[in-house]
């Protein structure tokens, strides 16, 4: 989805800088739900996150000249990014709202679990690692989105944020212990997973 | 590697963003220490956990409205929508995204990014969504189709080439495929079929509930509904003419209490 090769990106680029919409409407169509998903895990609210996904959209179009030869992905991120945090100052608050009702407006993926026990679970599963996101600092709950929701490489998160490597690679960490740390006071829900060598050997 | 290694090590380690010696030391340390394995399957877990999140669908379409310019002076972009101003109520399926209707008498079509939510470019906008954790149940929405093909599963619209668009006379059509539904029973309407269609434009949502025309069918397992509505019928805002969002829920009647919501854009134009 945003793994689009960035020679394609730049071709749309090159044309939607001609004023060509249609060559916009590519990317926005390549681009809407791993932003909109971005955004929906940082604020916590599904219109919140359409909003900031619009204007981040618009925002791009209006200036996308001064991308210039840069790449897309990083740049439109940030954008949102950058959004999402003028959201957080607005409410006056960090915390995300709770995310309002059940998994609606769910797109293609995932396995077969029939059972509606498991799924209840499931659900139970997702609700405390949504909160447990949502109690990070912005700045750890951006790493950690970047990369565990939207599958961004360390270098292309750098350069959404504008920190270094090192920074990536630390944030994302100490969210993930955070994480982790809430996780493990589910042990019902979070078993403690046996010796890593050993759940490689049973694979 | 002597030292225990970082929490920050065995992060990257798992994202593959730990290259040469320092990879090489770690993975030696993990040989010799349990702790640390456990470590390393515990933060696994937890990536694993935050992976699982679903991804959901945008619940509205990301429009860039004609009068935003590009900065500096971009060249001007003529929007179609005077033309359209024609003549009676017309529906019309645009792409989703960017307004984008071309021009000719009154009638529209649309170009090819809309069917990339699924299916060809000769088909109108579809979007088909699977129940995340129950593969076998699936739900499809395309719109501007008069008939489905025979092809199985996530077969679109089929309407190849025709003019997407309706009027008075030929009203909004909207097709709909259910699959997983138990049993072999063909559902008589749409709240029979568990089914709640909707046209959404800036929070203002109307209920598509009583269709001019309806047909279910049960093909390969599942069932095949096909819908038409007058657009002048519903009370739509003032003005009517927009960019709408044609939405459907679907209660999967299974008792786990899921809907599947899938959407396609809309443009009503007068």
């Amino acid at each position: 989805m945003a793994n689009s090769p960035i020679a394609d990106d730049a071709a749309l680029v090159a044309r939607a800088r001609e004023g060509d919409r249609e060559a916009f409407t590519e990317l926005v169509m390549h681009y809407q739900v791993p932003l909109y998903n971005m955004a929906l895990r940082m604020v916590g609210s599904r219109d919140d996150a359409a909003d900031i996904a619009q204007e981040a959209f618009l925002r791009a179009w209006e200036k996308l000249r001064t991308l210039k030869g840069n790449p897309f992905k990083p740049w439109i991120f940030q954008i949102a990014v950058n959004l999402c945090y003028d959201h957080f100052r607005r409410r006056k608050r960090v915390a995300a709202m709770p995310e309002e009702g059940q998994e609606a407006h769910v797109v293609s993926l995932g396995l077969p679990v029939p059972d509606p026990a498991e799924r209840a679970e499931a659900g139970e599963r997702a609700r405390i690692v949504r909160d447990s996101i949502n109690g990070l600092d912005p700045d750890l709950r951006t790493a950690l989105i970047l990369r565990d929701v939207n599958g961004l490489a360390y270098e292309e998160i750098a350069a959404v944020i504008r920190a270094p490597l090192g920074t990536v690679k630390s944030r994302i960490a100490r969210a993930r212990g955070h994480v982790q740390e809430r996780l493990l006071m589910f042990p019902e829900l979070f078993a403690r997973p046996v010796d890593d060598q050993e759940q490689q050997h049973e694979r | 590697m002597n030292a225990e290694p970082e929490l920050e090590d065995l992060s990257a380690y798992l994202d593959q963003e730990l290259t040469g010696t320092a990879r090489q030391q770690l993975e030696a340390h993990l040989q010799t220490c349990e702790t640390c394995r456990r470590r390393l399957a515990a933060l696994r877990q937890t990536v694993s956990a935050v992976q699982a999140l679903p991804t959901e669908a945008p619940p509205r379409v990301f429009t860039i409205p004609p009068q935003r310019q590009q900065r500096t002076g971009a060249p001007g972009w003529a929007w179609a929508g005077g033309a359209l101003a024609a003549a009676c109520l017309l529906v019309v399926v645009t792409t989703i995204g960017l307004a984008n209707l071309p021009h000719g008498g009154g009638m529209a079509t649309t170009n090819a990014p809309a069917s990339r939510y699924q299916g060809g470019a000769d088909r109108g906008p579809t979007m088909t969504v699977t129940d995340p954790q129950d593969a076998s149940k699936q739900l499809t929405i395309s719109s501007g189709s008069t008939a489905f093909s025979a092809d199985q599963g996530t077969t679109t619209g089929s309407q190849a080439a025709a003019p997407l668009a309706a009027s008075k006379n030929q009203p909004l059509q909207v097709g709909l495929i259910l699959q997983g539904v138990p049993g072999d029973g063909v559902p008589a309407n749409l709240t029979d079929a568990h089914v709640r269609l909707t046209l959404l434009r800036d929070g203002y949502e109307v209920a598509l509930a009583n269709p001019d025309t309806f047909s279910a069918a049960r093909e390969n397992g599942a069932v095949r509904i096909t819908a038409t509505f007058r657009v002048g019928s519903p009370p739509l805002p003032s003005p009517a003419a927009g960019n709408y969002v044609l939405r459907v829920t679907w209660q999967v009647p299974d008792g786990s209490g899921v809907s599947l919501v899938a959407q396609v854009p809309v443009t009503v134009a007068n």
